[in-house]
């Protein structure tokens, strides 16, 4: 896409209104141009304005966010710093990790996301912990573009790959993304090894697709949308191959087979944690 | 606590979100939730749905604060802007497919009447008024159907019966105008 192109989607880009691929190519484009960046801004000055409708939220809502936030604390304290180990392995059957109990690899329960805080309370050890994640990143392979798998099986779920992403988890050089859908209750980790060997791991519950449709993973590289892999109808654990230079993963449903764009709505997207 | 909370500019706020106080994003809710849930019902048509992305969104910001930056606009811009985004993700996914088919004409018809009616501070609510009506016929048309009704361009265009590029060209050029013609209230607004 061109810059001209770009720029003449910047305005139903600020009111929600372009197709997925076209939010990510203009996410991708956005970091490298200032000019586009203001004026995306002014627009969602006007959309702010437009949206700026009055009321009284509803009696209850907020007693029920309350209860998922207890659900959402830690059970330890968390570092206040970006670190890797985000994570705990337990091997507990714990609830909701898809199938059926029968599996015997270790349950892998999501910890609430490390944060970072506020610039004022930035101080030299999150520089230290930026600095040890930079230099563990410059290991990673760029693998090249035109080798990229894009048509990686169907996600066998043997035991063997929900070890090997048991594994990756318990690796502390992973780095993981969050993907998550409209819904909160969708949601998906991959699970990044430095060199590029990712996991997909379904977190929450995805509704199993019918028998002629198959779960389709992408990613945005400079602007590019390109598919990374099938995830099946019912994904658990599908390994998958990634490259650094991948900036938002997302996920949508297509016929079986797949197909060369994403041609329906995102089902679940993250991107990587900035540096 | 809350006595010190409610004096507390929203950017404040945020920051004791991020160390985890409870109390704080409680009183982010007071000041900001009747105007999300007021944005997410005027997209979905669906009180229950609304529900379910004001909840998101409030969650989001307990889990990741830092994605709010105070230079870059108010927390209520920030938080309309995550309300409609949600909103129309909802839209756009099958569950929702049937309420939209059936409120799809409806929304059509009225979206000029409810901005004039609902638009919660008077002075501003005026002057965005003004604006938008100041539009030409097509570009109006196009911000209401794109924004209140959470079509994307594509379907705007098909709804009107216009070319695509024609329908893209008219949101931007349209928003472009109402943010000259709205600079004295943009310029006057504080952290509210």
């Amino acid at each position: 896409m061109t810059h001209t192109e770009i720029e003449e989607l910047l305005g139903a880009y600020a009111l929600d209104a372009v197709e997925p691929a076209e939010a990510l190519v203009v996410e991708e484009h956005l970091p490298l141009c200032p000019r586009c960046r203001a004026e995306l801004a002014a627009h969602r000055e006007v959309a702010g304005l437009l949206g700026n409708a009055g009321g009284e939220a509803p009696a209850g809502l907020w007693d029920r966010i309350s209860d998922e936030l207890s659900l959402e604390l830690p059970s330890q304290a968390m570092p206040p710093v970006l670190g890797p180990a985000r994570f705990e392995v337990s091997d507990g059957t714990g609830p909701g990790n898809g199938a059926a109990g029968s599996r015997a690899a270790p349950f892998v329960a999501p910890m609430r996301r490390a944060r970072r805080l506020p610039a004022a309370s930035l101080v030299l050890g999150g520089l230290a912990a930026a600095l040890a994640l930079v230099v563990g990143l410059l290991s990673v392979k760029v693998s090249n573009l035109d080798t990229q798998v894009t048509d990686i099986r169907s996600a066998v779920a043997t035991n063997g790959v929900a070890q090997q992403a048991a594994l990756a988890v318990a690796n502390p050089q992973h780095r993981s993304v969050e993907l998550r859908g409209t819904g909160h209750a969708s949601r998906a980790l991959l699970v990044v090894l430095p060199d590029g060997q990712a996991y997909w791991i379904t977190t929450g519950p995805m509704r199993a697709l019918p028998a002629d449709q198959t779960y389709q993973l992408w990613a945005a590289v400079a602007g590019r949308i390109v598919s990374i892999g099938l995830l099946g109808r019912a994904p658990s654990d599908v390994p998958v191959q990634v490259t650094t230079n991948m900036t938002k993963f997302m996920v949508t449903a297509e016929p079986l087979g797949g197909t060369t764009r994403p041609t329906s709505a995102v089902v679940v997207a993250g991107s990587p944690s900035p540096l | 606590m809350r006595a010190d909370l409610q004096g507390a500019s929203d950017a404040n706020l945020v920051m004791a979100i991020a160390r985890y106080h409870e109390d704080a994003l409680a009183e982010v809710y007071r000041r900001h939730a009747g105007a999300l849930f007021g944005l997410a019902k005027r997209v979905l048509w669906d009180a229950a749905l609304a529900e379910e992305v004001v909840q998101e969104v409030f969650l989001r910001l307990w889990s990741s604060p830092e994605r709010f930056d105070p230079d870059r606009g108010s927390l209520r811009s920030f938080l309309l802007a995550q309300t409609h985004g949600r909103a129309v993700d909802q839209l756009r996914s099958e569950s929702s497919r049937r309420q939209r088919e059936a409120r799809d004409a409806s929304t059509a018809a009225t979206a000029g009447y409810d901005l004039e009616h609902e638009v919660f501070d008077l002075s501003v609510a005026e002057h965005v008024r003004d604006a938008l009506v100041e539009l030409p016929e097509g570009q109006r048309r196009a911000i209401e159907l794109a924004y209140f009704g959470g079509h994307s361009y594509r379907e705007v265009a098909t709804m009107l019966g216009e070319p695509e590029g024609t329908v893209k060209s008219r949101i931007r050029a349209g928003l472009g105008k109402m943010h000259a013609q709205l600079a004295p209230v943009l310029g006057a607004r504080g952290d509210e």
